[in-house]
Parts: structure tokens; sequence; C-alpha cells
């Protein structure tokens, strides 16, 4: 077999992956509903002005090469792609209001770090960010904060290769519904930790309009807040 | 779904710091524990006496090349096998017991590779670099095998008697460079083994030296502190329920879960707070129960919520409450009458009452009063219910109508709202209201205590004869074990209390999928959960 006929296999194999993939209702489903969620940072894009656009755009881009990736069975690097994307999504709230460091990141004179992004003094989640952009929503900070955390240590076992990643597809590559599922949790996750960062950077501050605009958003996914009921006129108990 | 940490036994001593969601709390017990004087923790089942025990050692080893202060961690879980005709064996096991744990964790930290004279009298010998028991080890080991044979007499002979053991632990202090060594007693006294409860405390009374310190963990209801023990002369008693009205308590609670958490179940919480909150009041401060009930609810929904409302708090927390009544034959009137006394007439009278507040968006009440002069008999039925959880003992010396003065009670909050349909819709309103100023007072003479009184015939000490034989020849379902653990069990043919305790791990790596870490993760959850069972 020459080079070139060992990758057409490769690339077969990843076909056929993929058709098990679809086939899968149930775990398919999942897949359509994480799908969607780009639906959701569509609508985010429309709210976002500045150069921190681009990076949440590129963040967008990053997902779904997880979600590529996940479809054809490469599990580790849609996990990968899940994190960095994560951290891309972070990043364009922590520079939004960080423009001096986000400056030194789009030189490449400055590297991104996580532990910066949720550092509980200067990070996304800490008091002081909630406190300068949007103060009722900070008693849910430390929760939020906690729930990044986690999320994006299972995903890093991922990157750095923990033994329990290599299980089932260390020998052959397959299709593997319970890792899909695994992924498509996670991808929720993310999900709300990256709403939760921008309804806290931004539904103060944007006009009416863009409320309207994202309100289905942001109620289903914090209706149950008071202070998200407030904005969105609940009357008062 | 996720696969938490119960019980402190089942995590690595130095992982404990982990685990750990500090409240100020906490930190005051665990302060109280380092310091110099004495304390004595106590709470009943699963609040974490253990896990404080453990934090407070690890702190002391992190400190000890600037503070000298060397911890001692001893679980007494045992006590319950010790059985025999000696009267003296209990308080010699208890010392051969300090003795032992006490080399092994000099040896571990590296402070015993030469040999301080002193050291002999502490083991009974002169320690060597032979392999194997050391001859008080070997004696700490019979009293707990004494349940197979009752007769057979032990040589104690090598036990130090107090005065040699503080002598012997003066010289180790300074051959050692010590300045203290603190030990940290857990599961210190049996609830239902009063004799027990005042050797030890006579004991903990005279270990006193200035290099020598002595902290437990009791569960609330020990009260037999012997002739020479004076609380709150002798020690600190250091509650550590958590307040249920503290305004931090359910994101304490919240803390505690997502140190064991993954983000799925982390997830849920975020989307279900309320949800989350019920189970948090429900618990009414136990990290344990919490973590069962939200292992029952994984999705947190309010249907799953409500569900384990039903099934712990109406049902599971009662079976184990009356399954005393079985273990100990003598109490049984006792702690049949207390669950009569809390579901006949306290609870209902409770719920009536926050119908009414509620409707009209008062304050709410799960507390109740009990007269000082109200019979014993009736105060120890209390005790027991505080001991399995059933009820928080509060603040004592309370004025209530008429001056009169008494102690005060909380109702474990999760049966209270199980009596309502649906817990998850209404609960959290009624927790949110509450105050502890609103009580319903039982006096000196109340009716409903003449039930107990004409049916009681305490027999004290109930650890006769036949009694631990008993327990041993119950099935494993009895135990505080993981479904997991109790299948693994069962595949090896170990179907009886007893037969768990005297497996091996080697017996045990004899199941799927259990190596070495399994075998003794699982043989030490099993063992400490047999003994806390046979405990009570």
């Amino acid at each position: 077999m020459d080079v070139a006929n060992y990758y057409q296999t490769l690339a077969d194999r990843r076909a056929a992956i993929m058709a098990e993939c679809l086939t899968d209702g149930v775990t398919f489903t999942l897949h359509v509903a994480s799908h969607n969620v780009l639906k959701d940072f569509a609508l985010i894009l429309g709210v976002i002005a500045g150069p921190e656009r681009s990076i949440f755009m590129q963040a967008c881009r990053e997902y779904q090469y997880s979600l590529e990736a996940v479809v054809f069975g490469n599990y580790r690097h849609a996990f990968a792609s899940l994190r960095l994307a994560f951290e891309l999504f972070t990043a364009s709230v922590y520079f939004s209001a960080n423009q001096m460091k986000m400056n030194l990141w789009l030189q490449g004179h400055d590297d991104l770090w996580w532990s910066t992004l949720i550092d509980s003094n200067k990070g996304v989640y800490s008091h002081n960010f909630m406190q300068a952009f949007y103060p009722g929503l900070s008693q849910y900070r430390a929760q939020y904060s906690g729930l990044a955390a986690t999320v994006y240590r299972e995903c890093s076992e991922y990157v750095h290769g923990n033994p329990g990643t290599h299980e089932d597809t260390s020998l052959t590559v397959g299709y593997d519904p319970k890792r899909s599922q695994s992924f498509h949790d996670k991808v929720s996750t993310v999900r709300i930790c990256v709403l939760f960062q921008f309804i806290s950077r931004y539904l103060l501050t944007m006009n009416q309009a863009n409320r309207q605009f994202l309100e289905p958003l942001i109620i289903e996914a914090f209706g149950d807040l008071p202070e998200i009921q407030s904005i969105f006129g609940a009357p008062l108990k | 779904m996720m696969d938490f940490f119960y019980r402190t036994e089942d995590i690595k001593p130095d992982e404990v710091a982990i685990y750990f969601a500090e409240t100020a709390q906490d930190r005051a017990a665990i302060n109280a524990i380092k310091g110099r004087n004495p304390a004595i923790i106590v709470g009943s089942r699963g609040v974490g006496k253990s896990f404080l025990l453990r934090v407070a050692q690890n702190e002391m080893l992190a400190s000890f090349e600037k503070d000298r202060v060397f911890p001692v961690y001893v679980s007494f879980v045992r006590s319950s096998l010790i059985k025999g005709g000696d009267q003296h064996q209990f308080r010699n096991w208890m010392l051969a017991r300090l003795c032992s744990v006490a080399i092994r964790a000099l040896e571990r930290a590296g402070l015993l590779g030469g040999m301080p004279a002193s050291i002999g009298l502490l083991a009974g010998e002169q320690v060597t670099a032979k392999l194997g028991p050391t001859k008080i080890e070997a004696i700490t080991q019979a009293y707990e095998n004494s349940y197979h044979n009752p007769a057979e007499a032990i040589d104690a002979s090598a036990v130090p008697s107090i005065e040699d053991f503080k002598d012997a632990f003066e010289d180790l202090s300074d051959k050692l460079n010590v300045d203290r060594f603190c030990f940290l007693i857990d599961e210190a006294a049996h609830i239902f083994l009063p004799e027990q409860q005042r050797q030890f405390f006579t004991m903990f009374r005279d270990l006193r030296s200035h290099c020598l310190s002595c902290n437990a963990a009791v569960y609330p209801g020990v009260t037999s502190f012997g002739e020479t023990f004076q609380p709150n002369h002798d020690a600190t008693l250091v509650h550590i329920d958590r307040d249920v009205l503290d305004p931090k308590y359910v994101e304490n609670m919240r803390e505690i879960v997502e140190k064991q958490a993954d983000s799925t179940t982390q997830r849920k919480i975020v989307q279900n707070g309320r949800n989350f909150a019920v189970l948090a009041y429900a618990c009414s401060g136990n990290p344990r129960i919490l973590l069962k009930t939200l292992a029952a609810a994984p999705a947190v929904s309010a249907t799953e919520v409500n569900e384990v409302m039903r099934s712990h708090y109406r049902t599971a927390i009662w079976s184990e409450h009356s399954a005393l009544a079985e273990k100990y034959y003598g109490h049984r009137e006792v702690i049949d009458w207390g669950r009569v006394f809390i579901e006949g007439t306290v609870l209902p009278d409770l719920r009536i009452k926050n119908e009414i507040y509620l409707a009209s968006d008062k304050s709410t009440t799960a507390y109740f009063w009990i007269h000082r002069d109200a019979p014993e008999i009736v105060k120890e039925a209390l005790r027991i219910l505080c001991y399995t959880g059933v009820l928080n003992e509060m603040e004592a010396g309370i004025r209530a109508t008429r001056s009169e003065v008494g102690k005060r009670y909380m109702v474990n909050l999760g049966c209270l709202f199980a009596l309502d349909a649906n817990p998850a819709g209404q609960s959290f309103e009624l927790a949110k209201s509450l105050t502890p100023k609103r009580m319903t007072e039982y006096g000196a003479n109340h009716q409903v205590y003449k039930g107990l009184l004409e049916a009681v015939a305490l027999k004290g000490d109930t650890n006769v004869s036949g009694h631990l034989e008993l327990q041993l020849g119950k099935g494993i379902d009895v135990l505080d074990l993981t479904l997991w653990q109790k299948e693994k069990l069962q595949e090896l043919g170990l179907q009886s209390v007893g037969n768990v305790l005297e497996a091996t791990e080697e017996q045990l790596k004899l199941a799927k999928y259990v190596g070495d870490v399994r075998a003794r993760r699982m043989r030490n959850a099993a063992v400490a959960s047999v003994l806390e069972y046979l405990s009570g």
C-alpha cells in the first residue's frame, strides 16, 4: 500500500465512522443540539463590536472544528478544540475589559493563560469584573467560576492524554457513542459558561433593541434568576 | 452518575485538603483542635468530624518544622468489638492502641529512626528492625479479636500505666525535639455503652500533660463523662452542626459538593439552583446526607427532588432510626417512642403552624423546646434522635413561656419538607423564612411523655452476650457501602457483616476489576462501615 492509499483508507474509515454517527439517533440528536449552539453564538456576535469580535469569531471557528472532529471520531482533537474554543470565548470577554492586554496579545507580545482569564481577582468571574459590569450577578460568580474550571480541567484530560482518555480508542479508531455523548455534555456546560460571561459583561450596557433581540436566548438560559427577570420587565413580587 | 466520597475514610489522608470547603465555623473547630487545650468535637453522623480531624492533622504536619507539634490520628471505631470479662480491658485497649498508633506515626514521619530508650516502654519491648507487629500491637489486635472468643484471657502486662505513658512521651518529646504530641481520637466513645464512655473520658482527663494534648470526636448522645472529667472545664466542647440560618449556608453546602462533582452535576446544580437549595436545607447541615441525596437526584429536577424527599426523609432516615431498636434491645421503647413523638406529635404540629405562617407571610418554624425538668428518659430519646440526625440539638438554658428554662431542638428539615406533596415547589420559602424564635413548647409533664414513662424498662448497657454475634450474622445490605462495592462483596460470597470484617485484601482482589488499590479502598470502606454499623 503506498502512502496515498494509506491515507485514502484512513479517510474511508473516518467516513464510515461519520456514517455510523449519523445513524445513531440518540447521539446524533445531541450533535444537532450542539451544532445549533452556533446560532446562539451568532446572536452574541450580533451584539459584540470592537476587536474582541474577531476573537469571538475565532472561537466559533474552533468550536466548529471540535464538532467536525467529534463526528469523525477524532475524540481527543474534539475535546482539545472545544477547550481552545472555550479559552477564546473567555478571552474575548476578558479582553473587552483589558484593551492593553488584548493589543499585546494580538501583536504577539503576550500569551493567553487560562489562569489569567479566570483569575479570582482580575478574571471574568472576579468580584471586580462583576462589580464593574453587572453587580447584581455577583452572587453567582463563584458557582460559574467553579463550573468553568471543572469543565476546562475535564477537557484538559484529553489534551494532556490522561490514561482514562486512551481507553477504547488506543488501538483501533472507531465510533464511541459514550465519548460522543460526553463531548456534547461538555458543550452544554461550555455554552452556559460562555452565556453567563456574555450577559455579565454586556447585558446592562446594551441598548434596548439588542436586549429584545437576545431576550429569548437569555430567558431560556437564565430566566430563573430574579435579576434577569427584572431586566426583562417581570412584575415585582 | 457521580460516585461521591461519603466517608472521610475513603479519602487518602493527604488529599483531604482538596475536598475541604472551609467555613468560619470549621476554622474555629480546627484551631480548637490544634490548640493546647483539649477539644471535643461533637456532631452527629456524617457532619464531618473525622474530616476536620484529618484537616487539622495535615495542617499540623505541614507546620511541624516550625511549631514542633506532632499530630497522631487514632480511630477508636473498633471499640465496639472489645469483649471479655476483664474490667480493665477497654482502658488497656485504648492505651495499647494509642501507643501502637503513635509509634507507627512517628516511624512514618521519619522521627523514629534511632531508638530512644523510652520507646521500648511504649512498645512493650525494645523496638527492633524485625518485621511483624510489636508486642503492644499484638495486644491491641488480641483485644480487637476478642469478639471471636470472649472467654480467652489476654496478657496485657506490656500495656503501660497512664503515668508510664505520660513519662514515656515526656522523654520522647525531649529526645525527638517535639514540643507537644497532639492525639486526635476519632469515634471516641460508643454511644450505647456508657461504661466505655466513662472509661474514655477518665483516661482523656488523666492523659493531660505539658507535652501531650488530647482531642476527640464524639456523637451528640455521649453524656457519661465519668467521675473526674468535667465537660467545659477539662475540654472545650465544639459543636460542628452547620447553621441553616447562616446566609451563606447553601453556598457553603454547594461548595462541598463542587469539590467532588464533575461538570455535568455542577451544571445541573447551576440550572436548578432552587431545587439544590431544597436538598441542601433538607440535609440540615449534614454533608454526607446531601451527597447521598444528590447522588439519588443527579438531574436535580423537581421530580427527582420530590422522590428523594419521599424515599430518604420519609422512609430511609426512619428505617435507620428504628433499626437501632433492633440492635440495642434495652433501648427499644425509648427509640420507638422517639419516632412516635416526632412523627405523630412534633411534625404534624409544625406543619399546621407553618401553613398558617406562610399564608400570612410570617416567619416559619422547625423548632421545639423541652423543659429542663422533663423526664430523663425523654431526654434520652431526644439524644438518640440527635444521634441519628432526626433532630439537631440547639441551645440549652433557653427561656420560654413564663420564664421556664429548657433546651431548643431543630427537627431535620428534610423530615419537615417531606410532609408536603411537592417539597421542591414549597419548601424553599419555608426554609428561607425560618426563625428560631418560633418554637413549640413541651413542658416538664407534658401528656405526650406518658406513653414512654409507662412502657420504659431500661436495661443499662446492652452489649451483652449474644448481641454482637447477632449483629455480625446480619446481611451486608445493612452496611453503608455503594451498590458496586456491595455487588463485589456478594460476588465473593461475603454475605454477612462478620464475613466482611474477616475478609482480607487478597480475598477482595479475587473479584473482577479489583486490584491492589481498589482492594485497599474497598476493605477500608467496608471495615469502617461495618464498625460504624456496629457502633450504631
